[in-house]
């Protein structure tokens, strides 16, 4: 089994050792695998969803899903790279059923997501990130399902090229080009509707 | 002059080019304005996007999702414990499901056979279904005709000089009475009327119709009458300490 990325909380259970407990029926280690990744799926969901309530569903069915099926993580990745690669799924899946989120979707209203100020720059650059950032998140939603993914997860989420590679499920040259491509569309679409 | 690509670019900014090729694309920054422009433009999306922080999910999505997790433990099939189990043993899907079928038809044909084999010892037809007519079940089987000299019970169709007939079951040679089984309780046809196992045929008993009877207060003790209606004629069995007997043929 390949070295998987453990991470210890308070009690000092890896998620590996999370999973087997709840393997055996521990229901507390269950909780404490939602506690660990309730914000990453959620942020997840936000924003290739771009709204609250629709998060909170897919958030919901991610961990109904991670519970069913925790049986058949076996650590050759990380559980959080497995737990973003359901999310993903459940994201599209939902994209695929609801036709008026995709219409939402695909118009560009995304108005209902609300922004964490960054405190560390001052109120005027502030408003600008805001405005702007508000812009961008708009414009993602009017990105391809396959750039708008390898985006969030690379910009919003943080993950590696590798990771994402893994939750995808493609090749490394693949992420590489949808990160690429889906930037370059929201850098043109950015510039033309700042001009 | 030949620009970078906008994969090249954007690898450049995540810092995702060998040393090679991330010197190649400097040297070239140096000199192209457009691919410094492009360059800006990636980055300043990349820094929105950083830029817009993270949000926590609320202690009602908390809430529903430990709940639904809960049901589910409470409602977790048994294969799906089956397959739980198999996950710790490492035991593969393709081999402990095909098994697990066979076992379960293997099974079935046990009982199935056995409980064949326990209605036929019984003297019960193996196939359930609705009971023939009293007629049908005269043209079909030999007729014993046995003298009995017993006054026949209030209700019944024979008089009190006409012998009984016992009629032979369709499931055996032997003269034993044709019977049917309703709701776990045994009944048997003597000359046109079905009396429950078990109760002595002359003793006195309540005549009903069976309107009445599903509107009684003992109609929870009594077995699905609409089975009962389809034996055909008269049923007498005993509802508590009473003995009823329900006048099917009256409408």
């Amino acid at each position: 089994m390949k070295a998987a990325v453990l991470m210890a909380d308070v009690t000092g259970d890896t998620d590996l050792e999370l999973v087997e407990r709840h393997r055996y029926g521990d229901r507390a280690a269950f909780e404490q695998i939602y506690r660990r990744h309730a914000e990453m799926v959620f942020n997840l969901a936000l924003r290739m969803t771009g709204d609250p309530e629709e998060a909170a569903d897919v958030s919901q069915e991610t961990f109904l899903r991670v519970h069913r099926h925790c049986g058949k993580f076996r650590g050759r990745s990380s559980l959080k790279t497995w737990i973003y690669r359901v999310a993903v799924n459940c994201c599209r899946s939902r994209f695929r059923r609801n036709q008026t989120w995709r219409t939402r979707i695909l118009s560009g209203s995304l108005e209902r997501v609300e922004q964490v100020a960054d405190t560390r720059r001052g109120p005027e650059d502030r408003t600008l990130d805001r405005d702007r950032g508000e812009a961008v998140m708009k414009l993602l939603g009017r990105l391809p399902e396959p750039f708008r993914e390898a985006v969030v997860l690379r910009d919003l989420e943080g993950l590696s090229y590798d990771e994402i590679a893994r939750v995808l499920g493609i090749r490394i040259g693949t992420v590489r080009s949808r990160i690429a491509r889906g930037r370059e569309r929201l850098r043109a679409l950015l510039e033309s509707s700042e001009s | 002059m030949s620009h970078t690509s906008v994969e090249m670019l954007s690898s450049y900014l995540d810092g995702e080019l060998s040393q090679a090729r991330r010197l190649r694309v400097e040297r070239h920054l140096e000199e192209c304005e457009d691919c410094r422009h492009r360059l800006e433009g990636l980055h300043r999306v990349v820094e929105s996007l950083e830029g817009l922080g993270r949000i926590s999910p609320t202690p009602y999505l908390e809430q529903q999702v430990l709940k639904s997790a809960a049901t589910r433990d409470r409602e977790v099939s048994l294969l799906d414990r089956l397959e739980g189990a198999a996950e710790r043993l490492h035991i593969e899907r393709w081999v402990w499901l095909p098994t697990f079928g066979m076992v379960i038809a293997l099974a079935s044909i046990v009982y199935l056979f056995s409980w064949g084999l326990q209605r036929q010892n019984q003297g019960l037809p193996v196939v359930l279904d609705a009971a023939p007519q009293a007629s049908e079940v005269a043209e079909k089987s030999e007729v014993k005709t046995l003298e009995t000299g017993l006054p026949v019970a209030e209700g019944g169709r024979a008089s009190a000089t006409q012998p009984r007939r016992e009629a032979v079951g369709l499931a055996d040679a032997a003269f034993e009475p044709q019977a049917t089984e309703i709701d776990g309780r045994f009944f048997e046809l003597h000359d046109g009327l079905w009396i429950e196992r078990g109760v002595d045929p002359i003793e006195p008993s309540i005549s009903l119709d069976p309107l009445e009877a599903a509107s009684s207060k003992f109609r929870d003790e009594l077995p699905n009458l609409a089975k009962l209606e389809r034996l055909g004629g008269p049923v007498r069995l005993r509802v508590g300490d009473q003995l009823v007997q329900l006048e099917f043929d009256r409408r």
